[in-house]
């Protein structure tokens, strides 16, 4: 199983095991990764599972819709890399990839 | 089925009046049908209530989610299916998303301080009744781009919470809100600003600008949404904060666990004890066969109180985590005002400390329900 590592603004990190196939947003909130709300509980209309994303896997992820474009324009500090957790579907080549969580989601 | 579906009715006063012992039984029996409002379905635990939410293609908001209904008008965004929900959020997500918000903060602090500032001027004074009602009110009108108007929290209250009481009074009150909306279009149609009755107006959905009902559909449920929930939230953790003087001198300290408190006053109070969905078939959920048309109701507060999903629920406590409560609802539906109703709820609470730190309950102050509102009343020395 490829291992995720979240890392928090303060620098603390949590290593995670995902299941290829498995949802982001449902890794993080399953393992209970601080600061990842998650408030919709995965529906791309609360902008609170915001993340960044390994520049070197971001090829790797299911495609962004307009919908979590704009989404991401709602919340703090977009960045190229920002993605909402939800959206994003694991695939078996992320071992390894690191999501840094932003300072705050709302 | 149970008995205590049977004859539960999520109004009655003695439910209203003590919730937490019917809510223990009805989270035992898990969902159930009441005989009250045509056979109602109450939905009581976390897992159930989170698993109705997310269902939007079972369960529909669309034919009114309140029982008995405020009124013979939908209720928007909330009470719309997708695709065309999806077009409403996306419309209105830009000024309610978190970074929106987080630029009215200064407005909300300077409207908290004036609010203060008047208040002082006539003592005796309520935190209650001259601080936390206003508040949400006024900073909505903000938003509006409409001028602030005491009278407009009356409306609110007396179409919400008087509707089985005095049903005409209720009646009365949603239509003042909608004449005032209805006065105000054509103005605002010619010059239009930076607020959301603008936007609203300006906005397509579905390739055109909507007509002018719709427009007030949402005029009307945007003034009305977050302003006794907020109010009551504000005070919930006011009062809070005056009986356990404790947390009062740890958010004084330190004000960086405010927004744990509010989160905590969130889930412990639940403002919106109950909103509800139809079946869009016949369907099994929880073990009940749901006819197409059926009408069931998610018990947030009861949802918030769950042992399975909460440790210790019936504690107070601002360090739980997570802290995954469903006050505002869950899903696509969930509360789009949430992020503004949070720092609205937290700044309301960082001002009064900085005025009143040690605040306590006034002498002979007491907690009572007013109709269907848990309006608490909380009067400050």
């Amino acid at each position: 199983m490829p291992r995720i590592r979240f890392i928090e603004s303060s620098g603390a990190e949590h290593s995670v095991e995902a299941e290829a196939g498995s949802n982001l947003m449902v890794i993080a909130t399953s393992a209970l990764i601080p600061g990842i709300v998650a408030d919709c509980g995965g529906n791309c209309s609360c902008a609170t599972c915001h993340v960044y994303i390994d520049d070197a896997f971001l090829d790797s992820l299911s495609e962004k819709s307009s919908m979590e474009g704009d989404m991401l324009e709602c919340a703090f500090d977009p960045q190229p890399n920002s993605r909402l957790a939800c959206q994003v579907t694991v695939g078996e080549d992320v071992d390894n990839m690191v999501i840094r969580i932003p300072e705050r989601q709302f | 089925m149970s008995e205590v579906h049977e004859d539960f009715d999520h109004n009655a006063s003695e439910f209203r009046a003590d919730p937490l012992p019917y809510y223990k039984q009805l989270r035992e029996a898990g969902t159930g049908q009441s005989k009250n409002y045509n056979g109602l379905w109450y939905v009581p635990t976390y897992a159930e209530v989170t698993a109705m939410a997310h269902n939007t293609d079972g369960f529909s908001p669309a034919q009114g989610t309140m029982f008995p209904p405020m009124n013979d008008r939908p209720m928007l965004p909330m009470e719309s299916d997708p695709p065309l929900h999806t077009e409403y959020r996306h419309m209105l997500m830009r000024e309610f998303a978190p970074k929106a918000v987080a630029e009215w903060a200064p407005t909300i602090r300077e409207t908290a301080r004036s609010l203060l500032e008047d208040m002082f001027k006539e003592p005796p004074f309520d935190l209650g009744l001259d601080y936390a009602k206003l508040l949400p009110t006024a900073v909505i009108c903000k938003m509006l781009g409409i001028t602030f108007d005491p009278v407009f929290q009356q409306w609110v209250e007396d179409s919400v919470y008087r509707r089985i009481s005095h049903p005409k009074e209720a009646r009365e009150a949603t239509d003042s809100v909608y004449s005032m909306f209805r006065e105000l279009l054509p103005d605002r149609r010619a010059n239009p600003g930076n607020d959301l009755v603008s936007l609203v107006l300006t906005s397509e959905i579905e390739g055109e600008v909507m007509d002018e009902e719709r427009v007030l559909d949402f005029c009307f449920f945007l003034l009305v949404a977050g302003l006794d929930n907020t109010n009551f939230t504000i005070r919930a953790l006011l009062h809070q904060m005056a009986i356990d003087q404790d947390l009062q001198k740890r958010l004084i300290e330190n004000p960086d666990d405010i927004p744990a408190a509010v989160e905590e006053s969130l889930r412990f109070f639940s403002p919106v004890i109950a909103l509800g969905r139809h079946a869009t078939q016949d369907v099994e959920f929880a073990g009940c066969p749901m006819r197409k048309g059926d009408a069931a109701v998610m018990l947030f507060g009861c949802a918030n109180r769950d042992p399975q999903e909460f440790e210790n629920p019936d504690e107070f406590d601002i360090d739980r985590f997570p802290n995954r409560h469903v006050a505002f609802g869950v899903g696509p539906h969930r509360c789009l005002g949430s992020n503004l109703a949070r720092v609205e709820i937290a700044i309301a609470i960082e001002e009064v400390l900085k005025i009143f730190p040690g605040f306590k309950l006034a002498e002979g102050a007491e907690t009572r329900y007013d109709d269907l509102g848990p309006l608490i009343v909380v009067a400050a020395e």
